[in-house]
């Protein structure tokens, strides 16, 4: 019961905020009668109404996965924000390699292997978008002279 | 006007041979034109138009690439200008009136019109207001009687959002025909085509646009253009239409697309930049280029163009100003 | 019958062999740039413009050339839907949740042959729509003003208890969610920010492409790392590759439905397609009664959607060649193309450029016969993917996703959102809030919003205008059946327990 609990609860104080924050959308001169606010303010019933009766009926409880799981999981999200945060340092190949490998030993992956399909996948990838698609993936910095 | 090799070379190498062990492209130096939308917008064509040009000509030393970094309406390529590149001498980025309006209005956040350098502009479409072909209004002066006697009976339709291009030309010709700006209704729509599709359909009464929106719709003779916002009449289709001016409104809207490029580089990169762009006028492949993106001529370089943003600049920030949209 | 000889000339050029290359070449290239999620199809047809400008050929060459990329890649954006749960369009995410439930269920491959089978039966039968109707439906695309819109989307959003699950409340929640995404941003008609807490990249709002592949690809990541560590196994077998006779036939009525909805909702130009998905599922989810697995891996799940969002697709050339009014990104980067090219999109186009819409229109059954022969025996070498090992094949989908996001901005602070999005998904799924209302809610809301601030503008505040035309009452009309519709047959047919425990959501 806890946990559907603290999800009503989540909704309750995201609500909450999403129409007190809407109350600040003022408009310097009115270029439509509905405004700005509306949209919020239903956003934030709609909220307010789903976290309260979750929060009255909770359903059976939800299953967290088990530590170690849930260690693993953590350490995939770090692998992503960490690839986010050093892509435009090391460029597109090498923080690909990196991420891949990563999150192929989180999922067992041999450490050969993984890295070898990292690099691999981080080089098709390259062609693709870079050579064939023509997007600019970040290049890196490390490489400047 | 020469770089290093670009970081990009070596990383394509090593990506490249890793996986195919095949040559890589031949010459990766070169300038870049960033456009700071997606691939398909005014900036990203403008991009690639000159961009093509330049290499035709050989004015570049190898390729031009065309770069998209889109985000809050040319914010991001600009910041990223300003903070990241300021002394990048092979770096063009594309612009427009849009950028000019969002600099006036604050919308860069800190940044000013004075962080960068204005190059020029190679080429302009003209703002133009339509009705729809059944409508009572002939003429300017027609529409203006109305809209003076009753400003609110009157609901314009344009494809930029509030404070936008489409909103602002129709907020300073009412302006200057002496119509109070803040009593003009403007509903935004989704580009130009949707907003004239609004006006079609009778759900407003007046189009403010570019020419090149209305013209298959004028073809087929659903829509009058009452007035272009071009210093002179254009040429073909719209040769019958007015200008402002001649209805004695002295008002021009120049969608000019053009280029500013770091503030950093020095007088004598800008100088080159300014050079490069009057070869590229004076050149048949970008009178071609100019025909096939459908820009009208449209040339203004070096001091001259820097000024003339200036007081863009100036006249965007009053108007806002006077209808409330900033401080 | 003035249309059919017209068509017949139509198919003189479409049939031409250097068409029918650039035809093969188009819808090939499209399926292959549909399967990476986000802006392939856009960035292949950029890139092609200048080729086609440089290289003289036609407009109605490059025409067919650059189309068959744009319907093509609906074909290949349902491979990497269906196989990896990775929607790369708002239109195909309704497709995700049956097609991704099958391939998890080891009927991969059906899926894919009967999305292809759908794709091709809404692509062919909206052209027939196109061909014979198109001067017709242009007018009705101009009566659709923003109280028609706003009808529009309340009856799409009526759609939404088909998607709930188990339970509405969730689905409320959900698409709660959804419009306060929708709500980020410099709002259009005022030009103040919403929601942006100071970040300067929120200015534009939340993108699609970092919602989606954050909530559906990036949660699977996880939702797969807990299922490997549990021991329990995703896919038990991939051996049959194509549709049953008896799969064809309960589809057949599915993808007629679908194609003419699609192809009316097409028309319209905005978010034809992905109004069009949805309410195609919804429907069809309500013909199938109770008893049917909608949700949890029906065949016509996937069926609807994908007749629909191909039919819309084809719709969307109407708008787009009679008024210039692009309904999306790639249609927008067509419309650059036809600039170019020196078409001129307006009423006349069908009178002065004959050759180049009937041609694209005859272009248009060739290319779509194309994609059935090339997709159909693919079927076989894509569901071979799956069976790269566990930990090969994951990191791929997620490096897929990193370039889809990067790629939207070219800015790493969209992979911080996506992450963030990617615990999310994982956490609503967890606790069983549905998925799909998210998405409606960001790519409808603003069309709501907007539509009913136009409204309100142009009538001085009048509520009255939104009820004030037929188009605008018999959507208000639909849209009432359609939220009645549920509750009364349950009350006709047994006692469901309310807050029933819900579904498998994935």
């Amino acid at each position: 019961m806890t946990t559907d609990r603290i999800a009503g609860s989540v909704l309750v104080v995201a609500g909450t905020l999403t129409g007190l924050e809407a109350t600040t959308f003022d408009v310097a001169f009115m270029t439509d009668p509905v405004g700005p606010k509306a949209l919020p303010f239903l956003v934030a019933v709609m909220l307010l109404v789903a976290g309260v009766r979750t929060i009255a009926r909770p359903r059976s409880e939800v299953a967290l996965p088990p530590r170690p799981v849930a260690l693993r999981m953590g350490a995939a999200a770090l692998a992503f924000l960490g690839y986010a945060a050093i892509l435009p340092w090391i460029g597109f190949f090498l923080a690909t390699t990196l991420v891949v490998a990563a999150l192929a030993m989180l999922y067992r992956g041999p450490v050969g292997g993984s890295l070898a399909a990292g690099m691999a996948l981080a080089g098709t990838l390259w062609l693709l978008f870079v050579r064939i698609l023509a997007l600019p993936l970040p290049v890196g910095d490390l490489w400047i002279r | 006007m020469s770089r290093a090799p670009h970081p990009r070379s070596l990383l394509a190498v090593a990506g490249l041979s890793l996986v195919l062990g095949c040559e890589p492209a031949a010459d990766i130096r070169g300038w870049e034109c960033l456009a700071p939308a997606n691939a398909g917008g005014g900036w990203d064509l403008t991009c690639r138009a000159v961009g093509q040009v330049l290499q035709q000509l050989e004015l570049a030393p190898g390729l031009v690439r065309t770069t998209n970094l889109p985000g809050a309406g040319g914010g991001v390529a600009y910041a990223r200008t300003v903070a990241q590149r300021s002394d990048d001498t092979g770096l063009l980025v594309a612009a427009s009136p849009s950028t000019v309006l969002r600099l006036a209005q604050g919308q860069y956040g800190s940044l000013t019109e004075t962080d960068v350098r204005w190059v020029g502009a190679l080429g302009a479409e003209y703002g133009v207001l339509a009705v729809a072909a059944d409508a009572p209004w002939q003429t300017l002066d027609d529409l203006l009687a109305a809209w003076r006697a009753d400003p609110a009976s009157l609901v314009v339709s344009g494809g930029s959002a509030v404070a936008g291009q489409d909103h602002m030309k129709v907020l300073l010709l009412a302006h200057r025909a002496g119509i109070d700006p803040r009593r003009i209704r403007y509903v935004p729509f989704d580009g130009g085509g949707e907003a004239m599709t609004a006006l079609l359909g009778g759900f407003v009464q007046l189009f403010s646009g570019e020419a090149s929106e209305v013209e298959g719709q004028v073809e087929a003779g659903r829509l009058r253009v009452l007035v272009s916002l071009s210093p002179e009449r254009m040429r073909g289709l719209f040769a019958d239409v007015p200008t402002a001016r001649e209805s004695g409104i002295d008002l021009t809207w120049v969608t000019w697309r053009g280029f500013y490029v770091p503030g950093g580089i020095g007088d004598e990169a800008y100088d080159g930049w300014v050079d490069v762009l009057r070869q590229v006028e004076a050149s048949e492949a970008w009178e071609e280029a100019r025909r096939i993106n459908r820009l009208q001529p449209f040339f203004m370089v070096g001091p001259e163009f820097e000024a003339f943003v200036m007081s863009q600049v100036a006249d965007f920030r009053a108007m806002s100003r006077e209808i409330g949209l900033i401080p | 019958m003035d249309s059919l000889s017209h068509l017949i000339d139509g198919f003189g050029i479409a049939l031409q062999p250097i068409n029918v290359g650039l035809a093969f070449a188009g819808v090939g290239i499209g399926t292959f740039v549909g399967m990476l999620p986000g802006i392939g199809p856009i960035n292949a047809i950029a890139i092609l413009i200048p080729v086609t400008f440089a290289s003289g050929m036609g407009a109605a060459s490059a025409l067919i050339l650059l189309v068959g990329i744009y319907y093509g890649s609906q074909y290949g954006n349902s491979i990497s839907t269906i196989l990896l749960n990775v929607p790369g369009t708002a239109s195909s995410v309704v497709t995700a949740i049956d097609g991704y439930a099958m391939t998890k269920d080891g009927r991969g491959g059906p899926a894919l042959a009967m999305s292809a089978i759908a794709s091709f039966v809404g692509g062919t039968l909206s052209i027939f729509g196109l061909v014979l109707f198109a001067p017709v439906l242009a007018g009705w695309a101009i009566r659709f003003g923003p109280a028609e819109y706003f009808a529009l989307m309340i009856f799409a959003f009526s759609a939404l208890s088909s998607f709930a699950g188990g339970s509405l409340l969730r689905a409320l929640a959900s698409t709660g969610f959804g419009l306060w995404l929708a709500a980020v941003g410099l709002d259009p008609n005022s030009a103040i920010p919403r929601y942006t807490f100071g970040q300067i990249q929120l200015l534009d709002g939340m993108d699609f492409v970092v919602v989606t592949i954050g909530l559906f690809a990036v949660s699977e990541v996880f939702q797969l790392l807990e299922d490997t560590e549990g021991g329990r196994s995703v896919a038990a077998s991939y051996g049959r590759v194509a549709v049953t006779m008896k799969e064809f036939t309960s589809c057949g009525w599915t993808m007629l439905r679908g194609s003419v909805l699609g192809f009316l909702v097409g028309v319209l130009p905005g978010a034809g397609g992905t109004i069009a998905s949805f309410l195609s599922y919804s429907t069809e989810e309500r013909f199938a009664g109770r008893t049917s697995r909608f949700g949890r891996g029906d065949i016509r799940g996937v069926a609807a959607p994908e007749a629909a969002n191909n039919a819309a697709a084809n719709g969307a050339m109407i708008p787009l060649l009679t008024l210039g009014v692009p309904g999306s990104g790639t249609t927008a980067v067509l419309l650059g193309a036809l600039l170019g090219l020196g078409v001129t999109p307006g009423p006349l186009l069908l009178q002065e450029e004959p050759d180049l819409f009937w041609g694209l229109a005859a272009s248009m059954y060739v290319g779509n016969a194309f994609l059935l022969l090339l997709n159909l025996p693919l079927v076989g070498v894509f569901i071979k993917a799956l069976r790269v090992p566990r930990w090969v094949l994951i990191p791929s989908v997620a490096a897929l996703a990193f370039v889809a996001v990067y790629a939207v901005n070219g800015s790493a602070f969209d992979l911080v959102l996506m992450t963030m999005f990617g615990v999310f998904g994982y956490l609503m799924r967890k606790f069983d809030f549905p998925l799909a209302p998210v998405v409606l809610g960001l790519v409808l809301g603003p069309l709501m919003e907007k539509n009913l601030r136009r409204a309100m503008a142009l009538s001085g505040g009048e509520i009255g205008v939104l009820f004030d035309s037929p188009i605008a009452l018999t959507l208000w009309g639909l849209a009432a059946a359609s939220l009645l519709a549920p509750t009364l047959v349950r009350r006709l047919t047994t006692d469901l327990v309310e807050e029933a425990p819900a579904a498998e959501e994935d």
